[in-house]
């Protein structure tokens, strides 16, 4: 029922998902559009590119993750409930990582495609980007959870979590790039599960601590 | 459940206060506050505005922890602030439902909407609550509590922005939950519309009286 309740609120406001899908493809469109005239196709600059394009679009987003359930008092209600506030934690970000990394996971092969990616990549591409953005979900809630009583923290949002995102677009970006030139992930996508893995393991325990602080005002 | 940092040894006291004093910024907002509630009891919670009524029942709860002096909550506690807590894109029937799962209820859409007619907002039951009057929020509010387990409440100015009637169905809300066992803390500042069992007003402290606490 819980689960249900945020994803009927994620149908009702449903430009929590196209805001950063359509920042995502109006970025890579702008690459496209100023690069490959230049350079033919992106060749080894692909893979950094797409994971820098993947964690922007993702941060839109992150801010209004707890934003409304702060200003109306659900968050307050969330976290004196007698479900394990745990649990919220986690399916707070397993919906956001449905409303903005498997979205984005779904419109790799169009990202690829508009970078000139080779098409035996698309798939390799996916399961990339699989593996990777529920770790850029996991960092951004806690900045999400850390910023949320700060009125428009967007910001500030931004430069507390990217530092900690680094590994996932070296990784990522690794990972896509000898994919380009061997055809195979080399240790890249190991890491980049380990990130992953390190974040959900460190991140909800920070968000919860985070949320607590930022209602006890 | 239990918060605070004493032990009750009475069982009948639900909610215990000795010299509790909050503060904020190092500013102490009321003079000390020394009450208990019983099972059945009701205390509100007076003062002006900005005295730290809000504070006092955030403290209660731990949800302000800048405290001296001790308290205790000794029962599972319902806490309602200013802000509603009603996502504003979901009907009041669905928010209800919402809320009982939060708190460890079957989810139950009968009895969401039995509760949402006996506050007077049947026709109303459909709509989403951002289309909703301050008024008729706070009803959908007042609904929520109606199938509660929680024995103490914990209500932050209650009666704020209800039209009389509402707040005749409220008193008589108030009165079968004392009747059933249970026991509340509010605060209000407009004058009697309830008559609780003791109330505590709320005084600005001075500085110099501080040095004694």
């Amino acid at each position: 029922m819980l689960v249900r309740r945020e994803f009927i609120a994620i149908a009702r406001n449903p430009s929590l998902v196209i805001n950063p899908l359509m920042f995502l493809l109006m970025a890579v469109t702008i690459f496209a559009i100023t690069l490959k005239p230049i350079l033919g196709d992106m060749g080894r600059a692909a893979g950094g590119l797409i994971w820098v394009l993947v964690l922007l679009s993702s941060l839109t987003s992150l801010d209004s993750l707890f934003r409304k359930d702060y200003d109306n008092g659900t968050l307050e209600q969330l976290l004196l409930g007698e479900v394990n506030p745990f649990f919220l934690v986690l399916m707070k970000c397993f919906t956001h990582w449905c409303s903005s990394g498997l979205v984005m996971v779904i419109v790799a092969p169009v990202i690829a495609m508009s970078l000139g990616l080779s098409q035996d990549l698309y798939g390799s591409l996916v399961l990339c980007l699989l593996v990777g953005t529920p770790a850029i979900s996991l960092i951004g809630l806690v900045g999400a959870a850390l910023t949320v009583a700060l009125g428009r923290g967007g910001a500030l949002l931004s430069l507390l979590i990217l530092p900690i995102m680094f590994p996932v677009v070296i990784f990522g970006g690794g990972s896509i790039d000898s994919l380009v030139m061997s055809g195979e992930f080399g240790g890249g996508l190991i890491w980049l599960f380990a990130t992953s893995m390190l974040a959900l393991g460190v991140a909800p325990i920070a968000t919860l601590f985070a949320l607590r602080l930022s209602i006890e005002i | 459940m239990s918060l605070g940092n004493t032990a009750l040894l009475d069982e009948n006291i639900t909610v215990e206060t000795k010299n509790l004093l909050c503060f904020r910024d190092d500013r102490c907002l009321f003079a000390p506050i020394s009450e208990e509630v019983r099972v059945g009891g009701s205390l509100e919670v007076k003062g002006r505005n900005g005295s730290g009524k809000t504070t006092l029942l955030r403290a209660l709860i731990g949800l302000h922890r800048q405290t001296r002096g001790s308290f205790s909550i000794s029962t599972s506690f319902l806490y309602q602030g200013h802000k509603l807590g009603l996502d504003e894109s979901m009907t009041p029937v669905e928010n209800l439902v919402w809320f009982q799962a939060l708190n460890g209820r079957k989810a139950n859409q009968s009895s969401a909407f039995r509760n949402i007619d006996f506050v007077g907002l049947a026709e109303k039951a459909d709509t989403p609550c951002q289309f909703l009057s301050a008024g008729q929020k706070k009803k959908v509010s007042i609904a929520r509590w109606l199938d509660s387990e929680k024995k103490l409440w914990l209500l932050d100015e209650p009666f704020t922005s209800l039209d009389t009637e509402s707040s005749n169905v409220l008193v008589s809300i108030f009165d079968k939950h004392l009747v059933n066992g249970g026991s509340i803390v509010y605060s209000n500042h407009i004058d009697a519309v309830y008559t609780p069992s003791s109330e505590v007003r709320l005084e600005p402290v001075e500085l110099e009286d501080l040095e004694e606490c």
